[in-house]
């Protein structure tokens, strides 16, 4: 009987009950669309640092990460990317050699880094569509092509079709050189590498930094297509290839999150924004609903000391302010995940643009982003959101609730 | 009536204090209510009437003296205590029927059953059953607001006895009532004293109350003054 008296409690005061229950819904539904945003957001710069940087295991010289050298490689590349190529526990392997060089076109020059690719692998990794933005991606063989950052070919005011020139001290000491016909324009989302990056396929680079058969890492992509630290399938992908290449000392294997902290940092960001968030929104409604059920209890004083006279039980009184609480946090729920719903339907499909007046893109943390963010909906935040508010309209009755349940039968039915 | 008495009052003093006058409230009262008696506490507004009644249904607690029904001593009770008392031995019926206004009729008589933990379909059917011996047969699902004020008075009648309680505590309850239908409860309540030996105590301005109660007994001053039995 004590739901149903709730129930009928919270529609005695219709209008009330009604913008309360709907600031809370609002509140559910802004959670749930900023969280989608967000995750949309931070999943976006995970993506791109782990496709074009990290991957989600990377096998690398481990001098390399720190050094930069040129010579602390991987050896005997081809034999190795081989073995590793029937892992079941991974989706796609790339090696990857990297060089500095100056390019120059017809008139201008600028310093570039190369990455030497396998071009079939790598569109494994990233979609050619997906990086090539004009032109073509590279040809499976090696062609003296070179597919160049939109931010360097505007520098070298080169386009697709137009030759370069890269100068390089070579890992022998010799002066390396050759000419390259662009093919692509490409932007990675990469601000670095859109700016100074340079693809060629990998045995152009072999050649170009005299480093034959080696390359600065292999880039091991798990079937996942989440950046979650210690997802099973990375760490399974990263046990695989351990298996097969073995721990030695001019070899190290890295998860993504162990290659590169900052990015693990980043998305530990990702979760503490969505902890802020839900504290600074549902706090401020558990106010409201304090206000409320503050309120409900003022005025029904007389009637609860009518039933503390009848012999109900404080217990009984806490409960059935509990129950009205918690029935208009389940009603606040149920229209927010409705509105919420459609915002992150809205943000999935449609997503949210992010250029700024100019039409300049947005860059964060070395990462530029598509002019759109779509939005990431994960059914665990939902669960905390939905879950959150009930917690917060059950402690935020509690209060009212004790009090409620404290009255003194005598003066409570006095009150007029 | 030559039974143990339910309500047994002895040197009973309420004193409040008002900022810094203690206002006595009762003064020493002595009293003993037979099982099924039908009793009306008399006296001018202020004579102690309903603090007399409260301090027998628990609702408030001795300065001094004791209170003790069906045995038991209401003033050494903590709250639960008094709250299991009021709900497992005595029945309420209020000056303005201070009926829970979300619940109907039938849901109202039902809801010290309820509490009391009695099982769904048999709290509904007493408390049916109650309505119809109270004379609201038909009536059973209309909230308070649907019914006259005499009808009101009724479902609190049937709440106040639908739990069979050893006493039935009743301030005022013809007060907001017209003559012909506060004249009709107290013939309801009679009906029910006769035929189910149900003990009324009533705390009543009401002449009509006097003429058809067993016993009035006349407070002045937060004292006893005189013991009428008819």
């Amino acid at each position: 009987m004590l739901p149903a008296m709730a129930w009928r409690n919270l529609w005695r005061h219709g209008r009330r009950t009604f913008i309360t229950a709907a600031a809370m819904g609002v509140s559910v539904a802004f959670v749930m669309a900023m969280l989608a945003y967000v995750d949309g957001m931070y999943g976006k710069m995970a993506e791109i640092m782990i496709d074009q940087a990290t991957g989600h295991v990377q096998v690398h010289h481990p001098d390399y990460p720190g050094t930069r050298a040129l010579d602390d490689t991987v050896k005997d590349a081809g034999a190795r990317i081989e073995a590793l190529g029937g892992l079941p526990e991974t989706r796609a392997i790339a090696p990857r050699l990297n060089g500095y060089a100056l390019l120059g076109g017809e008139k201008k020059t600028s310093g570039a880094q190369l990455v030497g690719v396998d071009p079939v692998r790598e569109a494994d990794v990233l979609p050619v569509h997906d990086r090539v933005k004009e032109g073509r991606w590279l040809s499976p063989e090696p062609a003296r092509e070179i597919v160049l950052g939109r931010g360097l070919a505007d520098t070298l005011e080169v386009g697709v079709g137009d030759q370069v020139v890269a100068m390089t001290q070579a890992a022998d000491g010799s002066l390396g050189n050759d000419l390259y016909e662009v093919v692509g324009i490409s932007t990675s989302g990469s601000v670095t590498l859109d700016r100074m990056g340079a693809w060629l396929h990998l045995q152009d680079v072999q050649s170009l930094l005299v480093l034959p058969d080696q390359v600065h890492q292999i880039t091991i992509l798990a079937p996942t297509s989440e950046a979650r630290i210690n997802d099973p399938d990375v760490l399974a992908a990263a046990a695989a290839v351990r298996g097969v290449v073995g721990d030695s000392d001019d070899l190290e294997i890295l998860t993504w999150w162990e290659a590169s902290p900052q990015t693990a940092e980043m998305m530990g960001m990702s979760d503490a924004s969505a902890g802020i968030m839900l504290v600074i929104v549902f706090g401020v409604a558990g106010l409201g609903i304090l206000n409320t059920m503050l309120m409900s209890v003022f005025e029904r004083t007389k009637e609860l000391g009518v039933m503390k006279a009848l012999g109900t039980r404080p217990w009984a009184i806490v409960q059935l302010v509990l129950w009205e609480s918690l029935l208009l946090g389940a009603m606040a729920a149920v229209g927010g995940l409705a509105l919420g719903g459609v915002l992150d339907w809205l943000l999935v499909t449609q997503g949210l643009s992010l250029t700024t007046g100019d039409g300049e893109q947005l860059s964060s943390m070395g990462v530029l982003f598509d002019p759109v963010i779509y939005g990431v909906v994960k059914p665990e935040r939902i669960v905390t959101t939905v879950v959150s508010l009930l917690v917060v309209a059950v402690l935020a009755a509690l209060w009212p609730a004790l009090r409620a349940a404290r009255l003194e039968p005598v003066q409570a039915m006095q009150d007029r | 009536m030559t039974s143990s008495p339910i309500v047994t009052v002895r040197d009973l003093h309420r004193h409040y204090q008002q900022g810094e006058i203690t206002v006595k409230a009762l003064r020493g009262v002595d009293l003993d209510i037979g099982r099924g008696e039908f009793t009306a506490l008399m006296g001018a507004s202020g004579s102690g009437k309903t603090t007399l009644l409260n301090m027998i249904g628990g609702l408030d607690s001795p300065t001094s003296g004791t209170v003790l029904v069906d045995g038991q001593d209401v003033g050494a009770m903590d709250r639960g205590r008094k709250s299991d008392l009021r709900l497992d031995k005595i029945g309420f019926v209020f000056q303005s029927y201070n009926l829970i206004p979300v619940l109907s009729a039938v849901e109202n008589t039902e809801f010290v059953l309820m509490l009391r933990g009695v099982g769904k379909k048999e709290r509904r059917d007493k408390a049916m059953a109650v309505l119809q011996q109270v004379g609201l047969g038909g009536m059973e699902h209309r909230r308070p607001r649907e019914m006259s004020g005499g009808q009101q008075q009724r479902v609190a009648v049937a709440r106040a006895i639908a739990s069979e309680p050893a006493l039935v505590l009743a301030d005022e309850p013809t007060a907001n009532l017209d003559s012909q239908t506060g004249h009709d409860l107290i013939q309801l309540m009679q009906k029910l004293n006769d035929e189910l030996g149900l003990t009324f105590v009533f705390a009543t301005h009401d002449p009509k109350v006097k003429d058809a109660a067993h016993r009035v007994v006349w407070m002045e001053d937060g004292q006893v003054q005189q013991d009428e039995r008819k």
